[in-house]
């Protein structure tokens, strides 16, 4: 407690300055006078009293000096004389400082984006919740298979027996369909969300206008988002309009505030719903507001007796299901997008980071370089190494504090024109975090040390034993350390140029990628009835449809629908068995998806898995039979016999798996009635208008049986390139801050090497060296920083591509193909050129005679 | 025979014992009476004595304020805090402890400990 107290004492004497010091003089005046008093009365004449007093004490100025070193926090004042000091030397390179405020400001409002950015998709909750973290979301899936954030929904009859848990505040939103809408006349289709009645009230948000659901649901109600309203009416008010979905009708009772959104963003319909009246086995989105103080792992004890229930009570055997209960935050994006991206995001933060310190290093060097001299004459007059690199460590910090000032400004700018130019910016809670502003001051002190200190203790090194001396001798370790943190910035511009290519590039690939088969004329749809689809009925009414060319229905669809996987030996039932996709087709399938069958023959319409035929594809069959004919052999499938009567040629189960190994056999559908099937139809012309009229068919001809989705292969594509592009945005004005980082940062090496080699440039050009020589003396140095840097670049991008490769992950979006090797190398390149042409113009135009002479 | 510096670390204790026993003194009276309490044989700096009477005004050991001394001089006044007169009877005991102990291993002979 007594040295706190002391510390609190002086903290605020340093900070609140020097009226104590008046104090104390006046203090140590009256001492002074009482001793002279003494004297005088001992019989002293007033002038010798004065005289010996004064002796007696000694200098006022040295107890002055100690009362203050008690009263203050050295270290302190020593900053304010510091920052002071800084502000004086920073004036004298304004030109340099800029540069350096600005690359650190990219770098730092880069940072302060980028993180945003990270907590607006990934951490942040949705707007207008209550409490959100209360909430939890509930997701059950078979032990085996891992819960992602998306999918793994929850049976009714698991949420019905949840939802009589006493005290249990739980609600469930039925997954979104595209229904028709009809208001008036005009009929489209919107996305529609079957919820329970409380879901508003478990996630705390009152409808802006209107009442809410009431009672148990079911009845011809309808809330809609503000989105909603316009789409259909044009005016953001609809409450108590009349609207007709799939041919009932709905009176909108709420409105949901502008903000509001639930699970999704896309304009919504809520409609009530009874969970009670759902089949079993209807799946379910389940949001829990757990009671203040229990936990998420509460809340999973709380749901184990319900969960063991249920599992009681499925027939035979049913396998047990594990639950995942996560929060609430982040966007539907998020949900989607690859776990890696925030890592990949937050690495590229942090190396553009490291090349604006970088330069500011490079900077610092070049700087202090030219105050050698100043250094010195400081360290003779007795200022100890500490207190030089202090000084020296100010002057960055002062830097890095401009910089940190010009980002957050530039990231605050940013962020009020989004709101002010977006629309679905509402969506978002956009509001700053106090988190991040810490997190940058951290940075920003991380930056100011990191780029200033290890000139400092550099510049510093030698002064302790002969400061003038210390003068001679340094430039070549200078230049080395500069070339050196140049070679880094380029390496990491490259890597960055590398890794943004490669993700763009599997974009254009994505887009324009060879999978197998056409896709232009293709639209699949998943078709569901719980006693399971009758295959042959929904095919006759598909391929009657007007515009269809052909359709076929299987278990696994590409880009929609993977395959169950199973074991497949050509030796016997128990050995040499590998792992395919199993996918079970019926109807003509191959000539509806578009791929040709290379030998033998497809598996006909009238067989049943009776038949026990298989066909597979060419890349199974090589695997298998690397000699010889497939066709005839015996194949063992799941430990069952089977007959081998075709092989399919190969293609690409997802844009981004063109070019990758996959093993597959395709086995006829047998009578096992199966709950969901997947349908691939193909269009005679354009496939969009057909998708209403085959929901509308199939589910009015064939009883039970409904489409659940439906969508063309051109709009998966389409969504899958807008993925990886959102993916890739954030990276690219980071690779553009980073290359005009490693710009300045090369400029700077340059200019400051024919600044300090003009002497001797000077001499080459009085001797007889032309500009042509001039100009390559200095371009050289620029080639040999550019390619050392582009070599440390891509050779670690390339290892780690192998590394991904080593992984599995060939062909894949973090697998760059060779162009993005190549193209990040000619941007470098480029780069270099530009940024050699002024420094080596200005060592063309060096005048020896002027120069020289000033010497 | 000269005087002699005060030892380290004894002179706040020499502080606060004279302002417990005299009240409230400046800077000047205290150096005067611990001079005269030595009899002479110690010279109290003031580049010492400034620093410890602020030493001890920070840790609230004592407290100051203006006033007008004997012969009307404008001067500083310093009086012991509660917290003080705690801390000069702990450190009183403390040195008599201290200074017993010494004494017990100046006056130690061999044949005690043996």
């Amino acid at each position: 407690v007594k040295s706190l107290r002391r510390l609190r004492s002086r903290l605020s004497a340093s900070i609140l300055g020097r009226d104590e010091d008046e104090r104390v003089r006046e203090e140590l005046a009256g001492h002074l006078a009482m001793l002279t008093d003494d004297f005088v009365r001992s019989g002293l004449t007033p002038e010798e009293a004065r005289r010996r007093a004064a002796h007696t004490l000694g200098a006022l100025d040295d107890a002055t000096e100690a009362w203050r070193d008690q009263r203050r926090v050295r270290v302190l004042e020593n900053i304010v004389v510091d920052v002071r000091s800084a502000f004086r030397s920073v004036r004298r390179y304004p030109l340099a400082a800029g540069v350096a405020v600005l690359s650190l400001g990219a770098g730092i409002g880069a940072t302060a984006i980028t993180l945003t950015a990270r907590d607006v998709i990934f951490r942040k909750f949705p707007p207008l919740y209550r409490e959100p973290k209360q909430l939890s979301r509930v997701q059950v899936d078979r032990p085996d298979r891992p819960i992602l954030r998306e999918g793994s929904p929850v049976p009714a009859g698991l949420y019905n027996i949840w939802a009589g848990t006493p005290g249990l505040e739980i609600a469930a939103l039925a997954s979104r369909g595209m229904r028709d809408v009809r208001i008036g006349d005009t009929t489209t289709v919107m996305p529609i969300r079957a919820v329970t009645p409380n879901v508003f009230d478990v996630v705390g948000v009152r409808p802006a206008r209107g009442r809410g659901f009431t009672g148990s649901g079911s009845d011809s109600t309808a809330i809609l988002s503000e989105a909603a309203s316009r789409e259909l009416f044009g005016t953001r008010e609809a409450l108590g309009q009349l609207l007709w979905i799939d041919g009932r009708s709905h009176t909108v009772v709420a409105m949901m505030p502008g903000p509001f959104w639930l699970s999704d963003m896309s304009p919504a319909i809520w409609l009530p719903m009874d969970t009670r009246t759902l089949a079993a086995d209807e799946t379910l989105e389940v949001v829990i507001r757990r009671a203040p103080r229990v936990s998420a792992g509460g809340l999973g004890a709380r749901l184990g007796p319900g969960l063991a229930d249920y599992l009681r009570r499925q027939p035979g055997g049913a396998p047990t299901l594990a639950t995942r209960i996560s929060g609430m935050e982040g966007t539907p994006t998020s949900r989607q997008l690859s776990i890696v991206l925030p890592y990949i995001l937050a690495a590229a933060v942090l190396l553009t980071l490291l090349v604006a310190c970088a330069n500011v290093a490079v900077l610092m060097f070049a700087q202090w370089t030219a105050r050698d001299r100043e250094i010195a004459i400081r360290a003779s007059i007795g200022a100890s190494r500490r207190r030089i690199v202090q000084l020296l460590l100010a002057e960055s910090m002062l830097i890095a504090v401009a910089g940190a000032g010009v980002g957050l400004g530039a990231a605050l700018g940013l962020r009020a024109l989004i709101l002010r130019a977006s629309d679905s910016a509402l969506f978002y809670d956009l509001s700053l975090d106090p988190v991040i502003f810490v997190k940058i001051a951290l940075v920003t002190l991380a930056i100011g040390i990191a780029a200033g200190l290890m000139p400092a203790l550099f510049e510093t090194r030698r002064l302790h034993a002969n400061p003038l001396r210390a003068l001679r001798g340094a430039d070549r370790t200078r230049q080395r350390m500069r070339h050196g943190l140049v070679i880094f910035e380029i390496a990491v511009t490259v890597a960055l140029f590398v890794v943004t290519a490669s993700m763009i590039d599997g974009y254009r690939r994505a887009r324009q990628a060879d999978v197998g088969f056409d896709t232009r004329p293709l639209l699949t749809a998943r078709v569901e009835n719980p006693a399971g689809v009758p295959a042959d009925e929904v095919l006759r009414v598909v391929a009657g449809l007007p515009g269809v060319a052909s359709a076929g229905i299987s278990t696994a669809v590409p880009f929609g629908m993977a395959g169950a996987r199973t074991p497949v030996s050509a030796v016997s039932s128990t050995t040499d068995s590998v792992e395919v996709e199993q996918a079970v087709v019926r109807g003509p399938f191959f000539a509806a998806l578009g791929v040709p069958i290379v030998v033998g023959r497809a598996l006909q319409e009238a067989e049943t898995d009776g038949s026990r035929s298989v066909v597979l594809n060419e890349a199974l069959a090589r695997r298998l039979f690397p000699a010889g004919n497939p066709l005839g052999a015996t194949l063992w499938i799941a430990s069952q016999p089977h007959r081998v009567v075709g092989v399919a040629a190969d293609y690409a189960s997802s844009p981004l798996r063109v070019g990758l190994e996959e093993l597959r056999v395709y086995l006829p559908l047998g009578n096992q009635p199966r709950e969901r099937l997947q349908l691939i139809v193909r269009a005679t012309g354009d496939p969009a208008p057909l998708v209403l009229p085959l929901r509308r068919e199939v589910n009015r001809a064939v009883a039970g049986t409904g489409v659940t989705s439906a969508v063309t292969f051109p709009q998966i594509l389409r969504i899958m390139g807008q993925e990886m592009l959102v993916a890739t945005a954030p990276l690219v004005p980071l690779i553009s801050i980073g290359a005009l980082l490693s710009m300045a940062g090369i400029y700077g090496v340059l200019s400051f090497a024919v600044s300090r080699r003009s002497r001797e440039l000077a001499v080459r050009v009085a001797v007889g060296a032309g500009p042509r020589h001039l100009i390559w003396t200095v371009a050289r140095s620029t080639l040999a920083l550019v390619a050392a840097g582009a070599a440390v670049g891509i050779g670690a991008t390339f290892a780690l591509s192998r590394l991904v490769r080593a992984g599995g992950g060939a062909g894949s979006i973090y697998d760059p193909a060779w162009q993005a090797f190549v193209l990040p190398l000619a941007a470098i390149a480029l780069i270099g050129l530009a940024v050699t042409w002024l420094p080596a113009r200005r060592a063309a135009s060096i005048d020896p005679l002027a120069l020289l002479r000033v010497e | 025979m000269a005087k002699r510096d005060v030892r380290q670390g004894t002179l706040a204790l020499m502080v606060l014992k004279t302002l417990d026993v005299l009240g409230p003194l400046h800077g000047y009276g205290i150096a005067r009476r611990i001079e005269q309490i030595s009899g002479d044989l110690l010279a109290v700096n003031q580049g010492t004595l400034y620093p410890v009477l602020l030493k001890l005004e920070q840790e609230g050991a004592i407290q100051s304020d203006w006033g007008t001394s004997d012969n009307n001089r404008r001067a500083r006044f310093y009086r012991l805090t509660a917290a003080g007169r705690r801390r000069l009877t702990a450190e009183t005991r403390d040195w008599a402890q201290t200074t017993a102990l010494i004494d017990r291993f100046i006056a130690a002979r061999a044949e005690d400990l043996s």
